[in-house]
């Protein structure tokens, strides 16, 4: 399906009784099967935009639309958490499992899309396990199978490698532009690194300081099925650099703000 | 890649070296006769060395024999008592007592708990409530309950229950509010209902906090009982130690304040057994 942010504007309450501006006005169409990664400075409002594309919290201003035919069974999104948001109670086969036991699916059917997606993400030897007994790593793997289990028709990530150590994140980038190459879901997915958004994404959109709106959109030229042999393209320095200009600014501008208190 | 890429400098003779004293203790392993203290019967141990002490003074006549008889002596009454027939009797009439109390004071509180941790509503009115009653010893309160409902077992019942009441609701209602808010995010955006949000998240993720409160409250069922049985009650251990204090039979007494204490180790083995076997998982997070 295709998403249609159109104006959508987002504050939160301060203490004093006056309204925190985080999204401002923001417009952008992410379309069926694209996958785009957002940049932006930290605190200038993506994990709010991501939880109203999620549905936590409904706009201030504006409109989420999806448009389309449903081709998914399950929910319209399903988000990956960078701190994973797995249940520390259960098996990381009954987490996975846990969107389709929401809408009802029986315990046979869940546990066989569990353990399908725990192999398609290479975990499969720790369904039975609890996730406090597994790798930052291995609970993201967790992460992402429960999030495509549930059979979304989007799937929203939220810096979702960022609490990884550096060597895994570049496994899991491979692995996820693997699977993903496989079932082509629309994804909207957050980070800070330049890189990882010029890995993975077809287009990407530069977001502002708070309140936020959409500073540049630049399409990624390089062909899929993509490897990290991206690197070595001349154009990736380049893009690389021009994304690196656009955020500097606007990156120190958020650190002075944080550091007087302005949140 | 070669094994020598690079080169290492021979130390001069004359070169200053520093080393750190690392304190020996800091990482020295328990010894044999600490583990063996410290096992199941190992812990023992000090208990019978004072029984020990205990007998021993008391036969030395080194400790006042009228309000610390030997150890021996007590064993000797309770066993009298026992196959007297005076003894079990009396500690079924305690024992349900105290799961009575137990039952009546931790299912409304907890069922109210959760619903304050749910509700900002239900929490807004019944916590000043419950911060005005909590501090009033319930204990005073006994002459009341005398008033309402009489002699007999009853009241001693609703003071376990009221006593019991307090930790179940207070640990129910902070383990709803201290379930994790992202997991509660993460079910609503794969498309929780509040019932379910409520089955699947909130309440096994409370369960620790509302089952340490259980564990508080048996304690203290306990307690309210044997507060009761002493001030007014004719039957129940409880009622049996007061009895004999005041007909100072000083052996009896102590051989009812044994099956007491015995009776409140078992609720609080058999509660921390429960609590292991089901929430060893409190130990990871998500
Ligand atoms: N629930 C909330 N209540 C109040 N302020 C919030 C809330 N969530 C986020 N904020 C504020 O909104 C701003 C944007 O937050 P966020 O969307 O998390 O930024 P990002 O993900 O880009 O780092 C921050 O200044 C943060 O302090
Ligand atoms: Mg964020």
């Amino acid at each position: 399906m295709r998403i249609e942010i159109d104006n959508v504007a987002k504050g939160y309450p301060r203490a004093d009784g006056s309204r925190l501006s985080v999204v401002g006005s923001l417009s952008t169409t992410i379309e069926a099967q694209e996958f785009v990664c957002v940049i932006g400075p930290s605190g200038c409002g993506k994990s709010t935009l991501l939880g109203l594309l999620g549905g936590l919290r409904r706009p201030d201003d504006g409109e989420i639309r999806f448009v389309g035919e449903r081709t998914a069974a399950g929910p319209l999104t399903s988000i990956v958490w960078q701190d994973y948001a797995l249940i520390p109670w259960r098996s990381i086969a009954d987490n996975v499992g846990f969107g389709l036991e929401l809408r009802g699916v029986p315990a046979a059917r869940r546990r066989e899309v569990a353990r399908e997606h725990l192999t398609m993400m290479g975990i499969e030897a720790f369904a039975d396990n609890k996730p406090h007994e597994l790798s930052g790593g291995m609970r993201q793997r967790a992460g992402i199978a429960r999030a495509l289990a549930s059979d979304p028709e989007v799937l929203l990530m939220d810096e979702p490698f960022a609490a990884v150590d550096a060597q895994t994140r570049t496994l899991l980038q491979d692995e996820l532009l693997q699977v993903w190459s496989k079932h082509r879901k629309t994804v909207l997915f957050i980070t800070h690194s330049i890189e990882e958004a010029l890995l993975l994404a077809d287009r990407i959109i530069v977001l502002g300081p708070r309140p936020t709106r959409v500073v540049e959109e630049i399409r990624v030229p390089f062909p899929r099925p993509r490897t990290r042999d991206v690197e070595l393209d001349p154009r990736f320095t380049e893009l690389k650099r021009h994304l690196w200009a656009q955020l500097r600014d606007a990156t120190l501008a958020a650190e002075w703000a944080e550091a007087k208190g302005d949140r | 890649m070669s094994e020598q890429s690079v080169p290492t400098r021979e130390r001069a003779p004359d070169e200053p070296v520093v080393r750190y004293a690392v304190d020996p203790r800091a990482e020295r392993p328990p010894g044999r006769g600490f583990k063996l203290l410290s096992s199941g019967l190992g812990s023992m141990v000090p208990v019978v060395v004072v029984l020990a002490l205990w007998q021993g003074g008391s036969m030395a006549g080194l400790i006042d024999k009228t309000f610390f008889p030997a150890p021996s002596e007590c064993v000797q009454a309770l066993v009298e008592l026992f196959s007297s027939g005076e003894l079990l009797p009396n500690v079924g009439i305690t024992a349900q007592r105290i799961l009575l109390g137990f039952l009546l004071g931790v299912i409304p509180a907890t069922l109210l708990g959760i619903a304050m941790g749910r509700s900002r509503w239900v929490r807004v009115l019944i916590d000043p409530l419950i911060a005005i009653t909590y501090p009033i010893p319930v204990v005073a309160i006994l002459p009341l309950l005398l008033v309402i409902f009489g002699t007999g077992g009853r009241p001693i019942v609703v003071l376990a229950g009221i006593i019991s009441f307090f930790p179940a609701v207070v640990n129910a209602m902070s383990g709803v509010l201290q379930v994790d808010e992202r997991l509660i995010l993460m079910a609503r955006n794969l498309g929780a209902g509040r019932q379910q949000i409520l089955w699947k998240i909130v309440l096994p993720g409370a369960l620790p906090s509302i089952f340490a409160g259980i564990r508080l409250a048996a304690g203290l069922a306990l307690l309210g009982t044997i507060a009761g049985e002493f001030l007014a009650a004719s039957d129940g251990v409880g009622s049996m130690t007061w009895r004999y204090w005041q007909i100072y039979q000083i052996d009896n007494m102590y051989a009812t304040l044994a099956v007491i204490a015995a009776m409140g180790f078992f609720l609080t083995t058999v509660t921390l057994r429960v609590q292991r076997r089901f929430f060893s998982w409190t130990e990871g997070q998500s």
